[in-house]
């Protein structure tokens, strides 16, 4: 048997690798993802005032720390038994879109335009954000800049800091907003809206008037028949911050929708030998191994999913995106790996037009802030959509509101089957008897891992760079018989 | 945008995650014993584009982060510049673009990147157990590392003070 090993040479060598064995005959026979695990947060949570998570998970990592704290705040807000005043749910909201706005701008112009817009086989050195502004304008650049600051400036003016924000309380928020702070968040989301349209011309104009490319998303080693979860509104239509927990089959029925307080009932969580991290299933069907299909108990979560798993779009213009993609990509569940940036574009979309929603909303500059806590605390379960999937808190305190145990189930977890899964179906497509794999065909592997922006700084610890890979191809003695190093 | 003829110190690095936070530390420790006109201290978690706006308009950044090469023994201090870069746990992000393609993009679109960058990396050897203490041997060092430290900054410092560092 030949092994290939794709290394990304983490913080601690030897750890978070991609493992390729190969058959005798040179085709893929398997393909192992490993990463390392962040220890102890659980424990490290214990013992303190529920109150104060809210602002200690904001650290677990600087990618998603919005998410954390939402989440958080639900949990919080649970364990108390309280909802927040409508000024201070929307005031949640609405920090969350300017979050999803400066995090989906960065994924696609930083992380997946270099691989289309440059090109999934160009040379490392030009397929990065550099190579991007070459090919469509350096103005581009330089507004990707400012619509990402713009959105830090709301997230900084409401939750008190970019990146540790203190906003949430059990029962509500710190502070209100003035009227001369809503216009101005208001005016911003008009420009996040036009962004946003801007964005999805140039997914238009690069990715879907090329037919190599409508391929690769539709034909190419980049699909999966998985089932999907995303939390929906009352109308089953995509919701970020609220509302419940609803998967889709493969063949886009209801599997189930439940509260996030259930949310045990129908996920369960597997553990395999040669990973750190831990593989979500469907617990009503079981875990039945690493398959696709509608026997399979592997869902996934994320953008795309949560476009399968809801009845459509809260916004008209992210609706007829909505319909738009469907239409293309011959209708829902739509299950091409690649088809997640697409998806991922039209909830910027959503998420500009949710902004201007809430700024324009009468409430935002409401003066009640919170609930008072008269329950005695107990548990609690907060769930939010993450960029990368959907996140699960859950809190257990005691009568004084003192953790005494934490779960927490991370986007990116909920994907862990089904990035192992589309690593190994691209590399099997890719990886040909004979043939030597080249820079290229690593970077097309890669795409298939990107596409999910996966987030292990909370599932586990980050990757530091760019993937650095080592690539050792051995043959059937374990002998290295071709090495490729890129940093 | 920061004023063009300031210094930075930046310590990079998460404060709850053991070790990784060392450069927080340092910075936070080194501000009122280094404070002086024209030297900013200031401290972050995120890399990528997010360290263009951080870094933007100063003459000479000094940042400070953890590293993990296995080569060195923890709480080794290893000196790098653009010329011998090396990423260090920060200057990496694999959801943002890495420091050299940062400071390539920001000079693109028209931010004024520093003339002088040093960078100081302090070798961990815990970087995934949440804790707001350092291990053991990181522990031990500390005062050694802060010393030294210090005595580098405060040399970086002075010689861009004396005009003397014009790369």
């Amino acid at each position: 048997m030949k092994r290939i090993t794709i290394d990304p040479i983490t913080r601690l060598e030897g750890h978070g690798k991609i493992e390729i064995f190969l058959k005798d005959d040179g085709d893929v026979d398997n393909v192992y993802f490993q990463v390392p695990e962040l220890r102890g947060f659980e424990k490290f949570c214990e013992g303190r005032p529920v109150e104060e998570l809210s602002q200690i998970v904001t650290k677990i990592c600087g990618v998603c720390p919005g998410c954390h704290h939402m989440a958080s705040g639900k949990a919080a807000d649970a364990v108390y038994g309280v909802e927040p005043p409508p000024t201070a749910r929307k005031l949640r909201e609405l920090f969350y879109m300017a979050h999803f706005i400066h995090s989906h701008i960065a994924h696609f112009y930083v992380l997946a335009a270099p691989d289309f817009v440059v090109g999934p086989t160009a040379s490392k050195a030009e397929r990065n954000i550099l190579g991007v502004i070459e090919k469509v304008g350096v103005d581009i650049g330089t507004e990707v800049m400012k619509q990402r600051r713009t959105a830090q400036e709301i997230q900084t003016l409401l939750g008190g800091h970019q990146t540790h924000c203190v906003m949430n309380i059990p029962g509500g928020v710190r502070k209100g907003l003035s009227e001369e702070e809503r216009a101005d968040i208001e005016k911003k989301a008009k420009g996040f809206i036009e962004f946003s349209k801007f964005t999805l011309q140039i997914f238009d104009n690069i990715v879907l008037a090329n037919k190599d490319y409508v391929d690769l998303i539709l034909h190419g080693p980049y699909s999966l028949i998985l089932h999907s979860m995303g939390l929906v509104d009352e109308n089953n239509k995509v919701n970020f911050y609220d509302g419940k927990v609803r998967i889709v089959d493969t063949k886009g029925n209801e599997h189930c929708k439940y509260a996030p307080e259930d949310y045990r009932e129908f996920v369960a969580e597997r553990v395999e030998p040669w990973s750190y991290l831990k593989f979500p299933y469907l617990k009503k069907i079981g875990w039945k191994g690493f398959l696709d299909g509608q026997d399979s108990g592997v869902y996934h979560a994320t953008p795309l999913s949560r476009l399968n798993a809801a009845d459509g779009m809260a916004t008209p213009l992210a609706q007829v995106e909505y319909e738009r993609m469907y239409e293309t990509l011959g209708g829902k569940p739509v299950h091409a790996t690649m088809a997640m940036h697409w998806a991922r574009l039209i909830e910027l979309l959503y998420s500009a037009e949710r902004c201007l929603e809430l700024a324009q909303d009468p409430d935002i500059t409401g003066k009640e802030l919170r609930v008072p806590l008269d329950n005695i605390p107990t548990e609690g379960v907060g769930i939010v959509e993450a960029q990368r999937g959907t996140l699960t808190h859950h809190y257990w305190t005691d009568k004084k509101g003192i953790v005494t145990k934490v779960n927490i189930i991370v986007g990116t977890t909920n994907n862990n089957a089904a990035i192992c899964m589309s690593l190994k179906k691209a590399a099997q497509g890719l990886i040909k008897k004979g043939e030597e794999v080249t820079e290229g065909i690593l970077n097309m592997i890669e795409m298939a891992f990107r596409a999910y922006d996966p987030c292990f700084s909370c599932a586990t610890h980050h990757l530091p760079g760019e993937m650095p890979l080592i690539v050792n191809l051995r043959d059937s003695k374990g002998e290295i018989i071709q090495t490729i190093k890129r940093k | 945008m920061n004023s063009s003829d300031e210094i930075l110190v930046l310590g990079l690095g998460n404060e709850i995650l053991s070790d990784d936070g060392v450069g927080v530390k340092i910075v936070n420790d080194l501000a009122p014993r280094l404070e002086m006109p024209g030297v900013d201290f200031n401290t972050s978690v995120l890399g990528g584009l997010e360290l263009l706006e951080i870094i933007s308009g100063y003459h000479t950044i000094i940042i400070v982060d953890a590293i993990m090469t296995g080569l060195f023994q923890p709480g080794e201090m290893l000196r790098y510049s653009l010329g011998n870069y090396r990423e260090t746990l920060h200057l990496s992000n694999p959801h943002d673009t890495n420091f050299k393609a940062t400071l390539d993009f920001g000079e693109k679109i028209g931010f004024q990147i520093p003339r002088v960058i040093r960078i100081l990396a302090i070798e961990i050897e815990e970087c995934l157990l949440f804790s707001n203490s350092f291990s053991k041997t990181l522990a031990t060092k500390y005062q050694d590392i802060l010393q030294t430290t210090q005595s580098y900054i405060k040399s970086i410092i002075a010689l861009r003070q004396n005009k003397l560092v014009m790369n």
